[in-house]
């Protein structure tokens, strides 16, 4: 039941981010490819974990981490082709986000762009390091985090959700999800961490 | 030149804490990594008016906000995004002087002042969201988008000689107007200011930013390149069309600015910029600037007649007096 209503959530959302995409320039729409959506799961799996309903909030946070999650795919695909990159993409990596943070401003949730903006300096600064293929992990952490957040997960939990996303990309699943009650919710983000740090 | 400077613009009170933030904005940069905070201040000494600043504080002071400690957060993240913004800028121009100095990509490669640009871009948000303050995030998430958007219709409309006059003023709003009217919206929120100071402020930030705009690339015609820190008729050679360009086509002399955009040589952009000076388009967009400048300090004459007023009046003229 529960996964159902989080799989009508993330369709919810997928149709709203198309609604989104509609409203972008044409230049960033063409340099757009269909999200995996793995993200946005693991961001409302990890809401609903905490016991929230999935609301408008989820939703545009989810939007703006799949802006996000563009942005940086664009930065990295051409960061190794440098002439490229400063060609075609440079300004419609900036347009992206500016539109990820702006989707999230009526939800007025600051923390929210606060993990937005943090998974962007956490980029840029693997890359300044020469770091350039590890840009998701960043933004699992934010998933997580921002997840946790409107969720309202509160102590031990949070501690772990935290440490999960201090170690998204490496862990695997990860013991994170062990504070959590066994269930479907916590099996569907095993699964979603697990696939999406690939 | 800085407000700050030997021509000051704005009051002893503006003044004080533009010197204040100096210490303050430097202080943001300190905990990224080297790879990171060397370009990065870099970039933030450079220098620059901090009039974006100066516009927030002055805001602010219409409430008699200056000093609540959301004023400088907001000042740090709206000179942040503009930092951004010109380091993507000179990347992309492949500039290697701005205000004569060395730029991030000239110094330290092309990759590196994009990731830096990346990076003064999201510590700008990641400023305001410590703050807790949406009210405060919208007006900079809605510039910035304005702002993007604007540098992609730049860059999409180079060298295309059918631009009116339209759309060089859409493109403007975009480019730099808009984060004019955002850091006047910051301020005006930090000191609680109601709808109708919102909307007047609103207007003269806009207006402000056309002028301050205009008056730029009339300045790439008119200065030397010891006061513009780049060569002059430097948009000519990017293929950059502004009002200046826009009215020498619409005057006729079309056949020299045609050679220079499709060809920008050393002699094309010469011949070039000697029939935008010549054929009166000089006059008629500093006519348009100093539209802009009176419809801004028109609008503040609904605010209080305070200091902040004066400021404000006062940055107006500074606009028009930096170019004489």
């Amino acid at each position: 039941m529960v996964i159902t209503y989080l799989e009508s959530a993330l369709a919810k959302t997928a149709s709203s981010w198309a609604a989104s995409v509609a409203g972008l320039d044409p230049l960033a729409q063409e340099l757009l490819v269909e999200p995996s959506w793995k993200l946005s799961g693991v961001l409302l799996g990890t809401a609903l974990l905490g016991g929230a309903m999935i609301d408008e909030g989820a939703m545009a946070s989810s939007r703006a981490l799949e802006f996000l999650d563009q942005s940086l795919r664009l930065g990295q695909a051409n960061m190794e082709d440098s002439d490229k990159y400063i060609e075609s993409n440079l300004l419609i990596t900036d347009y992206l986000y500016a539109r990820a943070i702006d989707e999230v401003i009526a939800i007025d949730a600051p923390p929210v762009i606060g993990y937005l903006a943090r998974a962007i300096m956490a980029t840029a600064s693997d890359r300044a390091e020469g770091e350039f293929a590890d840009y998701r992990r960043h933004l699992l952490a934010a998933a997580l985090e921002i997840g946790s957040f409107l969720g309202g997960i509160e102590g031990p939990q949070a501690e772990a959700v935290a440490a999960a996303a201090v170690g998204a990309g490496q862990l695997g699943a990860g013991d994170w999800a062990k504070a959590y009650p066994p269930g479907p919710v916590r099996d569907y983000l095993r699964q979603s961490l697990t696939t999406a740090a690939g | 030149m800085r407000l700050s400077g030997r021509q000051r613009p704005v009051s002893a009170g503006i003044i004080k804490r533009l010197d204040a933030f100096e210490p303050h904005f430097k202080t943001v940069i300190r905990p990224a990594l080297g790879q990171i905070s060397e370009p990065a201040l870099k970039a933030i000494e450079a220098g620059g008016k901090r009039l974006r600043p100066a516009l927030v504080m002055i805001s602010a002071d219409v409430g008699g906000a200056l000093d609540d400690p959301r004023v400088m957060q907001a000042c740090g993240a709206v000179e942040l995004v503009h930092l951004a913004s010109l380091v993507h800028d000179d990347v992309l121009d492949a500039s290697n002087t701005r205000r004569g100095v060395s730029t991030i990509n000239a110094e330290y490669g092309q990759r590196r002042a994009v990731i830096i640009g990346d990076y003064l871009f999201g510590l700008a948000f990641d400023l305001l969201a410590k703050g807790n303050n949406n009210a405060l995030i919208g007006p900079l998430a809605k510039a910035s988008v304005e702002l993007s958007r604007g540098e992609l219709r730049q860059r999409q409309t180079l060298r295309r000689l059918d631009q009116t006059v339209d759309d060089y003023l859409e493109k403007t709003y975009a480019k730099t107007a808009a984060l004019f009217v955002a850091a006047c919206m910051m301020g005006a929120r930090a000191a609680g200011l109601g709808p109708k100071e919102e909307g007047l402020l609103e207007d003269y930030a806009g207006s402000l930013g056309m002028a301050f705009q205009i008056y730029d690339d009339i300045l790439d015609f008119t200065g030397t390149e010891g006061e513009l820190g780049k060569p002059v008729g430097s948009d000519l050679r990017e293929g950059t069309v502004t009002l200046p360009i826009i009215y020498t086509l619409l005057s006729g002399a079309r056949q020299s600015v045609q050679a220079a955009l499709a060809e920008p040589s050393a002699e094309a952009v010469a011949r070039a910029v000697a029939d935008v000076q010549d054929c009166g388009a000089i006059d008629e967009a500093k006519k348009v600037a100093r539209g802009y400048v009176e419809r801004a300090q028109g609008a503040v004459v609904g605010l209080p007649a305070n200091q902040a007023q004066r400021d404000m009046i006062s940055l107006g003229n500074f606009v028009i007096d930096r170019y004489h």
